[in-house]
């Protein structure tokens, strides 16, 4: 089987009806729905947070068959995961799409349960170092993207489980956790 | 008057010019008459076309059988000019457009059969019209022609596709049967690694590319085939989508014709 970087890519990976976008309903919601788990579980594999429409995103060509998905139809299949909640727009012209292979909800969980154990519960860091700090080594919460965490954060904020503040040097935000 | 040198050469230019100028105004006399009498004869065709109107419209006039006899070929008179009669607009068809039906019903037999069982309208246009010769009927006339077949015994009828395009068929042809072709000719192992093209279907079928390619459309729209549009041309392959488990992407059914494809194309 193929393989994209450690991602297993599907037999039908190489079907060229596969890189045309379907006129007929039926085929095209099996298509739509094929591309957006291939999307999402090839993100979380790669960690990929970002997806910009008009670069060699890898998974959207295929040279052994020499097809490559049109422009429109990135668009129509990055536009499906938004409609689900799984991915958003992040310009108007929709040049480039952030992809939640985990919802933001699910990130926040990650972050409380990483909080929990190691005992930061009444603790202060800066926003960095949740990301990329020694603790976050081994966990999903390391090298994740900036905008989520930020997201993440904000939302429990609004839950009240914690409180960001701007950091005493211009760098970075802190955040005081009150789990 | 000088007539050699360069003036002489200017002055016979000039002469000829002048006497090109006269003949160009000596035929557009005669076009500016013929204008204004063709003027004349619209004329009179339409003031006949109203009082037809108005006879119609008239229930109390005596109509005896000579004067319908003539108030029918008057009326098809204008439309083999051309201009269509009120009148007869809404009925079931003028005797024209019935006498055309039959003609053409009989006509397209021969094309019919040679074009494997489905013609193109404008095929047919332009096969009926050049053996016309001289009187040739116009798009519309075709298609009135057409659409009266519903109303008599004819063993052909005029069928539209979703993309628009019109053509005549058997009343016999079965799309089914085409369908279960197309899916044969499909599943081939060379057609399983590169799909075919409308040319390929042509020539499995027997029909016209244009006609081959309304049929895989069809069948595409049966979820028959998928499409594959790439710098290569139009494609159609097998629709594979159907077999792909939508919890397991990687499964593979044995003996199913998603297995067949993955051979094949390892197989090259």
């Amino acid at each position: 089987m193929q393989m994209l970087g450690e991602f297993k890519l599907p037999h039908f990976f190489n079907y060229p009806p596969y890189f045309t976008l379907q006129p007929v309903r039926d085929t095209r919601e099996k298509q739509i729905q094929l591309w957006k788990e291939l999307i999402l579980d090839y993100c979380r594999t790669q960690k990929v947070f970002v997806i910009g429409l008009d670069e060699d995103f890898q998974l959207f060509s295929n040279p052994a068959i020499e097809r490559t998905l049109s422009h429109e139809s990135r668009e129509a299949f990055l536009s499906a995961l938004v409609l689900e909640g799984r991915a958003e727009w992040l310009d108007k012209g929709h040049r480039k799409c952030l992809i939640l292979w985990h919802r933001i909800q699910d990130w926040a969980d990650l972050i409380l349960r990483f909080v929990k154990e190691n005992g930061l519960e009444d603790s202060v860091m800066t926003v960095e170092e949740i990301r990329s700090g020694v603790e976050s080594r081994g966990t999903e919460l390391h090298g994740m993207d900036r905008t989520i965490l930020m997201r993440a954060l904000k939302l429990l904020e609004h839950k009240g489980k914690l409180a960001i503040f701007k950091g005493t040097s211009a760098d970075d935000e802190g955040v005081k956790f009150s789990i | 008057m000088p007539v050699v040198g360069v003036s002489g050469i200017l002055r016979k230019e000039q002469e000829m010019w002048e006497s090109t100028d006269k003949s160009l105004q000596d035929a557009f006399q005669d076009l500016n008459a013929l204008m204004s009498k063709a003027k004349e004869m619209v004329v009179l065709a339409e003031r006949m076309r109203l009082k037809l109107l108005s006879g119609s419209n008239n229930q109390t006039s005596g109509t005896n059988d000579e004067d319908m006899g003539t108030k029918e070929e008057m009326q098809d008179w204008l439309l083999s000019v051309g201009i269509a009669s009120p009148v007869t607009k809404e009925s079931a068809g003028a005797l024209y457009h019935q006498q055309l039906s039959r003609q053409l019903a009989d006509f397209v037999k021969k094309p019919l059969e040679m074009a494997g069982g489905m013609i193109n309208l404008i095929d047919i246009y332009c096969l009926f019209n050049r053996a016309r010769g001289t009187e040739l009927i116009s798009p519309d006339d075709l298609r009135q022609a057409c659409s009266l077949w519903e109303k008599f015994d004819t063993p052909v009828m005029l069928r539209k596709f979703d993309s628009g395009v019109m053509v005549i068929q058997n009343k016999t042809h079965s799309d089914d049967e085409v369908f279960s072709r197309i899916r044969s000719l499909v599943s081939k192992p060379d057609a399983l690694r590169t799909g075919i093209s409308a040319s390929d279907a042509a020539m499995t079928l027997g029909v016209a590319p244009a006609m081959a390619k309304e049929h895989l459309l069809a069948a595409e729209g049966k979820g028959l085939v998928c499409r594959d549009v790439s710098p290569d041309g139009f494609r159609f392959h097998i629709n594979l989508f159907p077999e792909i488990s939508p919890d397991d992407r990687y499964l593979v059914k044995d003996h199913g014709i998603y297995s067949m494809w993955i051979s094949a194309i390892s197989s090259s």
